[in-house]
């Protein structure tokens, strides 16, 4: 069927009610048969519906109630227990996390274990994680070879991201050199740093997320020292 | 192991900022799961979708629902979006509208004088969300048209796009052959494109 086609003219007619989402059944279903074999219709249906979609994003914007984002990802949250799951799982794993403020970069953490209920302490980890645009926190041990551990590396999902290193014992002092391996098989070495009571920070340029393990190398000794991140389930 | 030297020049660039992430990469990492994306989704598209609720419902408690379900929706089904079809932002639009205008029917009510909306139009937009200036001018020409147009063609292209009314329904509400009505939403969506092509230098 060609746009010459007498049928043309009477399906043209009522294409801006179809563009516009008012067009009744009977309507539609006469105008989309038509419109699968006629592409010059099919083109100004097209052309008419990317009008009416510039209409519809001509009402103002206006910014929903405080807390609106929080209640939808709530509700997606319900829709996909896992994912609920997940967070709970997260939360508890992370359950330090509560008293630790959201910092821009890391130079210091004070943590405080906190005995909140699940509840409480998802609710003060988002005031945390809201600091710095952050998106999670988690933590990895550090093992150097069949020592178990030698260390922890805290890691802040966010804007920056971050990473917060606490060694132990032997390894509290002394400089590292510094990589991260990303998911994709990407090695990108970050400044060697040298260890203030145990603890150094850095923000990183790799998201957290994007990060499968992170490795120390002592400078003196020579010692690797390797964590695995965590996957964020999806 | 790298050098010291390489340490920093060894540093691939990475996008950090979550402006720099297409609606398109967001949309999909919405329909993935993805954690990050979805709130990221949400914070770029809620003050859209909010005014569009708003503008067709009235109130501020409806029209949350009905940004909740549009966002809920949109993850439900953000596997079968079509980049083909058209914006993500037009996509999410029309999912918002839809379910609007069902809540505005359910209430049987016309929140708004379709005139006073008509003046309102994109008058508070931000801009925030549009970094393209030529978008911006483009959006203000089109409020310009709208606002431009016989004020019978308006009325009725303004109760059918924001008010979802049909044909039947309009020409219920103001007295006239639904012929009429019918003509005016035509002729007035028409004048709108020829315009907007005249402006656009396409024609």
């Amino acid at each position: 069927m060609g746009p010459s086609s007498p049928d043309c003219a009477t399906i043209r007619d009522a294409l801006p009610e179809l563009a516009l989402g008012i067009a009744d059944g009977e309507q539609r279903a006469r105008t989309l048969e038509h419109i699968a074999e006629c592409s010059g219709c099919r083109r100004e249906l097209e052309e008419l519906s990317s009008l009416t979609d510039e209409l519809f994003a001509l009402a103002p914007e206006r910014e929903p109630p405080p807390g609106f984002e929080n209640r939808v990802l709530d509700r997606l949250a319900i829709c996909q227990p896992r994912r609920r799951a997940t967070w709970h799982r997260r939360v508890r794993r992370l359950a330090f996390a509560a008293a630790v403020p959201a910092v821009a970069a890391a130079t210091a953490l004070a943590m405080t274990i906190s005995y909140s209920s699940d509840r409480k302490l998802a609710s003060q980890y988002r005031a945390a994680l809201h600091g710095a645009h952050g998106k999670y926190f988690q933590s990895a041990r550090l093992h150097a070879g069949a020592r178990p551990l030698t260390g922890i590396v805290f890691a802040y999902q966010g804007s920056p991201s971050w990473l917060f290193y606490v060694l132990h014992g032997r390894y509290r002092s002394g400089r590292y050199n510094e990589q991260v391996v990303t998911r994709s098989g990407r090695t990108v070495t970050l400044p060697p740093f040298r260890l203030i009571n145990g603890t150094w920070g850095i923000a990183t340029p790799v998201p957290v997320r994007d990060i499968a393990f992170v490795k120390l190398t002592s400078q003196r000794r020579g010692t690797a020292m390797t964590a695995t991140l965590p996957v964020v389930e999806r | 192991m790298l050098g010291k030297d390489q340490s920093r020049d060894g540093v691939p660039t990475v996008c950090m900022g979550v402006s720099t992430v297409s609606d398109e990469a967001l949309l999909a990492g919405l329909a993935t799961g993805d954690p990050d994306a979805t709130a990221d989704f949400v914070r770029r598209f809620q003050s859209r979708v909010y005014g569009l609720a708003v503008t067709i419902v009235g109130d501020a408690t409806a029209a949350e629902d009905v940004a909740q379900e549009t966002f809920v929706r949109a993850w439900r089904h953000a596997g079968t979006y079509d980049v083909r079809r058209g914006a993500v932002s037009s996509w999410l639009l029309a999912i918002a509208r839809n379910l609007a205008l069902d809540r505005a029917r359910l209430k049987r009510s016309q929140p708004v004088d379709p005139d006073v909306l008509a003046s309102r139009l994109a008058r508070q937009a931000s801009t925030v969300h549009i970094d393209d200036a030529a978008r911006i001018a483009e959006r203000e020409q089109l409020r310009e048209l709208v606002l431009g147009l016989p004020p019978q063609q308006r009325r009725a292209l303004v109760l059918a796009t924001y008010f979802g009314r049909t044909a039947k329904e309009i020409a219920e509400l103001d007295g006239t052959p639904v012929g009429t009505v019918k003509t005016r939403i035509r002729d007035g969506l028409l004048k709108l494109r020829s315009r907007m092509e005249v402006e656009d230098g396409s024609v």
